[in-house]
């Protein structure tokens, strides 16, 4: 059995590296969520990354959007039986199938975003929220008017953890006097479901004189949104831009980019440059950032433009380190 | 054969001359003039291909993308309408089950829109109302997702809010009724205090809360309350303290809830007391209205962007419409216009070019070429121009000539054949006479010999009845005789009585029977003269078997004749093969004859053997009767002698008469025999005649059939 293992090892080297040496065979591809490639969200992100790297390459991506959770093996299973070598899997929740999946196909290049798989065929591509939210935090200290900001997690977690402290610190070193706010809607994952809960928590925080308010909890962050609209606070979108949900009310989205991901996932694949393991991308790999759109341009003073900048490039030179709890 | 060659020969010198001195052929003109019409053709379809083209793409944007587009802004305008309709019905929903129901229909038609928009984006790629359309729907899903969970939380909130206002109405009813009891009892200013601060919770406890509020301070109020309450139950009598106490529990769990959990975060939403129960079901009242407004408001817009599409992209197909109207007209009056332009050249190509100088040519030439062959050569053949209608009047100028040719030789050919046949009649004149001559003096030998037969048939016959006469003669002698003898044999019984008259009757029967051998002799010698004849028969029949052998050969040898006479000698022949025929029938007749005679020849030896018996018979007779007469002068004793004597005379006497029967028998058979053998010598004098008639038919036809050619 070891013997069979061995040369069904020694037989895909030989051949991939076979094929490397030949033609280097490359097809690019895009698992979507069941919420589609027009999202207004992560899937819409990599769905503009993708048609990015296909126009600059003139590589076409081939695109699967399975139903439901249910359907996700079975889209993985038709990306490689279509002859994928990159899959693309948008978001955490491919983890589990793709665990189960990408041991049987490891001649195909696996590239999984905000979620952790392991493999020697499986990229996870991290995004470092702690320094886009000390952006957020540099421009929320500046847009405060109280001087008191919140911040809504959706649960205990390093990675809630890490938006947190990273939007503290900006907003301390920006304004040292300020305070910041913390809730979280659960202590378990139900936390990013329950809207209500994040609303009665903005209410609250509003009611402690905060009037920028962060929740980094998935949907129940949407329940602190409208609070922070219907009642006067700013909100600020997280993971894509959702800016466009209450216009002139939005401090920012804190994004990661996904587009960007996406490419820089492509290209690696298409140089022959694919590496296994844990990738995390921050300011400096483009890989998270503060939206500044139409939807918010006018609240975004120009020192708050000014500020972030500065912010920017220190953390990109390395002036400033964010703290990264993990 | 011979003018063919030279026809040929020079059509191909010509042509090989004629094709050097060409300008243009037929060829290169017709192709020339179909060229152009398939020229004007080409031009026409191409235009009509890049007009129809140009109708097709119109017509395929509007099947292919405009009416796409219209389903899907139907679907997007259905979607939209469903949302505007379930966002109304969410609003005003009066009980749990109808809002659960119409927040179920709400969610069906938020995942309708963002179908429809899903589909909307694939086909009516990026416009400004598509955008706004899908930041309406992620506005709207978000805002659904908020409305959910207000949803849920105003329901529960309700349904915790009924259940403890009914507990505390309950520990409150309890505890005042205890408190009134012992009011009733012994009224103390304690009782009374306590009943003002049972009202005063109460009162705390069933008062609305605001959305908004901080609930921390109606829940401190009502914390204040319930720790008076408690005071001043401990100044009640015991009995009364205790009775309330429990309510007062009651009242006090309801109001500021279980001690909170030590776990992180939000916690149940129904935890926290009725104060921030109630704060947190007019907040997520407040939210459900708000939402439920905004999603009314988010479904108009999107109706009216849906709306505004609508008409866009019906506007956008009238505009593509009315292109195609006004292509499709252009096609039309441009395929009229390029027909009848193509109708133009092709007649005039027609008339113009190939009907002047190529039909009309060839209608002369054809007409040039009608009168060669209705045989007037003096034709006149134009042959000007280069081209292959020229070619073919210089060829038939050829065929003219050799026409001319032809005449002459022919009427070469009728002079030598008119004179070869003066020739061949001359010779045939010539052979018929001497066939006439040859076969003329066969028959007349012929003839003659038939003639000598009949003679010789005639005596023959005459010859046979004689004998039959002399026969008869004879019988009726012997008849006499033996008449005589039986009277011998009854008078022998006389005999003796009279042997003289015996005697002498004796010498009477011997010289009758001598007169009758000499008689009979007389019949052997004329049958001996029958059969002489009957040979010079035989012999007359052989040369008439020799001659017909002859005809039938000259027949023959005329017959080869009239072979190498071919067509003129048909009737000659038709003759000859009568003559061989006639020569045919002729030998067989004389083989008949043959035969004949040689059965009257037979018949006649036997008469001559029979002839001879009766005369060796008589001769016995005589000799018996002398012996008789002889021995009745010498014995009369041996009369029984004689008379057996006279018995074996009788019976001599019958077998003369049977024999001259047969002798008379034969002679009437050899006339018959000469009767056949006259009919036979007939019949060849008759075919002889025929013969002769033949011969001679043949000889007229000959010398008529000379006299013709």
């Amino acid at each position: 059995m070891t013997r069979l293992v061995l040369i069904a090892f020694a037989g895909a080297f030989f051949a991939s590296s076979a094929c490397v040496a030949s033609a280097a065979p490359f097809k690019p591809c895009v698992v979507y969520t069941e919420a589609g490639k027009f999202d207004k969200s992560f899937n819409e992100m990599a769905y503009d990354g993708s048609q990015a790297f296909a126009q600059k390459t003139g590589v076409a991506v081939a695109e699967f959007e399975p139903s439901g959770e249910d359907a996700y093996p079975g889209a993985l299973q038709s990306a490689v039986s279509a002859g994928c070598t990159d899959v693309a899997l948008i978001g955490f929740r491919f983890q589990s199938a793709l665990a189960a999946f990408a041991p049987q196909h490891a001649d195909v290049r696996f590239t999984l975003f905000d979620g952790v798989v392991p493999g020697n065929n499986v990229a996870s591509v991290l995004f470092a929220e702690n320094e886009g939210s000390y952006l957020v935090g540099v421009a929320a200290a500046l847009a405060s008017k109280s001087g008191t900001v919140g911040f809504i997690g959706g649960m205990p977690a390093a990675v809630i953890e890490r938006f947190e402290k990273g939007y503290a610190q900006g907003v301390k070193d920006t304004r040292a006097d300020a305070t910041v706010l913390t809730g979280l809607v659960a202590a378990d994952p139900k936390g990013f479901s329950d809207p209500f809960a994040a609303s009665e928590i903005a209410r609250d925080m509003m009611r402690h004189g905060a009037d920028v308010l962060f929740p980094a909890a998935g949907v129940s962050g949407l329940g602190a949104l409208d609070i922070g609209n219907s009642t006067g606070a700013l909100g600020v979108g997280v993971d894509s831009n959702q800016n466009y949900l209450y216009p002139g009310r939005m401090l920012t989205s804190m994004v990661k980019r996904l587009d960007v991901a996406i490419d820089r996932a492509f290209d690696a694949g298409r140089q022959q440059t694919f590496k296994p393991g844990i990738t995390r991308l921050g300011l400096k790999e483009g890989g998270v950032d503060v939206v500044v759109d139409a939807d918010n341009r006018a609240v975004w003073t120009p020192a708050i433009v000014a500020a972030v900048a500065r912010a920017r490039q220190a953390i990109i030179s390395g002036q400033v380190k964010v703290a990264s709890p993990s | 054969m011979a003018a063919t060659t030279i026809g040929s020969r020079q059509v191909s010198t010509i042509d090989g001359t004629g094709r050097r001195g060409r300008r243009l052929g037929l060829a290169a003109r017709l192709g020339l003039a179909f060229g152009a019409i398939i020229l004007a053709m080409t031009v026409i379809i191409g235009q009509s291909w890049l007009t129809y083209a140009r109708v097709d793409s119109t017509l395929n944007g509007i099947v292919g993308v405009t009416l796409p587009r219209l389903d899907t802004l139907d679907a997007l305008t259905r979607a939209a309408e469903g949302l505007a309709g379930t966002s109304m019905d969410a609003s005003i929903a009066a009980t749990h089950e109808e809002a659960q129901a119409t927040r179920k229909a709400l969610t069906q038609a938020e995942k309708a829109f963002n179908d429809a928009l899903r589909q909307a984006n694939a086909q009516l790629g990026q416009t400004a109302q598509l955008e706004e359309l899908r930041v309406l729907g992620g506005r709207f899903s978000a805002l659904l997702q908020v409305l959910n969970g207000a949803e849920d939380a105003r329901w529960r909130l309700r349904q915790a809010v009924a259940t403890q206002e009914q507990a505390a109405a309950e520990a409150d009813a309890h505890a005042q009724a205890a408190v009134m009891r012992a009011l009733g009892h012994a009224p103390t200013p304690a009782l009374l205090s306590t009943l003002a601060d049972l009202r005063a919770v109460a009162t705390l406890m069933a008062a609305p809360a605001a959305a908004g509020e901080d609930p921390a301070a109606a829940k401190a109020a009502l914390a204040d309350a319930l720790a008076h309450l408690r005071a001043t139950q401990a100044t009640l009598p015991a009995e009364t303290r205790a009775a309330i106490g429990s309510s007062l529990d009651t009242l006090t769990r309801v109001a500021l809830g279980n001690a909170a959990p030590a776990a992180p975060g939000f916690g149940d939403v129904t935890a926290g007391g009725l104060a921030v129960m109630k704060g947190r079901l007019a907040d997520a009242q407040d939210q459900s209205a708000r939402l439920l407004h905004q999603s009314a408001a988010i479904a108009a817009r999107v109706q009216k962007l849906g709306a505004e599409l609508g008409a866009e992209t019906q506007a956008e197909v009238r505009t593509q419409a009315r292109a195609l109207g006004d292509v499709a007209a252009f096609a039309r009056r441009l395929l009229v216009a390029s027909g009848l332009a193509g109708i133009a050249i092709a007649v005039s190509v027609a008339v113009f070019y190939v009907g002047r100088s190529i039909a009309g040519r060839v209608a002369n030439l054809s007409r040039g070429m009608l009168k060669l062959a209705g045989g007037d050569l003096d034709v006149e053949i134009d042959t000007r121009g280069s081209d292959e209608i020229a070619e073919m009047a210089r060829t038939v100028t050829v065929f003219r000539a050799n026409a001319v040719q032809v005449r002459q030789h022919e009427a070469q050919l009728a002079a030598e054949r008119r004179e070869a046949a003066e020739k061949r009649q001359a010779a045939m004149a010539a052979m018929a006479d001497g066939f006439e001559q040859s076969v003329g003096g066969i028959i007349a030998a012929l003839v003659d010999a038939a003639a000598q037969m009949t003679a010789l048939s005639q005596s023959m016959g005459h010859s046979a009845d004689a004998t039959a006469a002399q026969a008869n003669t004879v019988a009726q002698s012997s008849q006499a005789a033996s008449r005589n003898t039986q009277t011998v044999a009854g008078a022998t019984e006389q005999l003796s009585l009279s042997v003289r008259e015996i005697s002498g009757q004796l010498q009477q029967a011997i010289s009758i029977s001598q007169r009758a051998n000499e008689e009979a002799d007389g019949a052997a010698g004329m049958v001996e003269r029958l059969t002489g004849a009957a040979e010079r028969i035989g012999s007359v029949t052989r040369l008439i078997d020799d001659i017909a052998g002859q005809t039938n050969l000259l027949a023959l040898n005329a017959t080869i004749e009239a072979a190498r006479a071919a067509a003129a000698g048909k009737g000659f022949a038709v003759v000859a093969s009568e003559v061989k025929s006639l020569a045919g029938q002729t030998s067989k007749a004389t083989g008949d004859i043959a035969g004949e005679v040689a059965a009257v020849r037979g018949a006649v030896d036997a008469v001559v053997d029979s002839i001879r018996q009766i005369g060796g018979t008589i001769v016995q007779l005589s000799q018996v009767s002398s012996t008789i007469a002889a021995a009745v002068e010498q014995q009369n004793a041996a009369t029984a002698e004689i008379s057996r004597s006279i018995s074996e005379a009788a019976l001599g006497v019958e077998e003369v008469n049977s024999t001259i029967g047969q002798v008379h028998t034969a002679a009437l058979s050899t006339g018959e025999a000469a009767n056949q053998v006259r009919e036979g010598a007939q019949g060849l004098a008759d075919q002889a005649a025929r013969l002769n008639d033949a011969v001679r038919r043949f000889l007229d036809q000959v010398r008529a059939t000379e006299a013709a050619a």
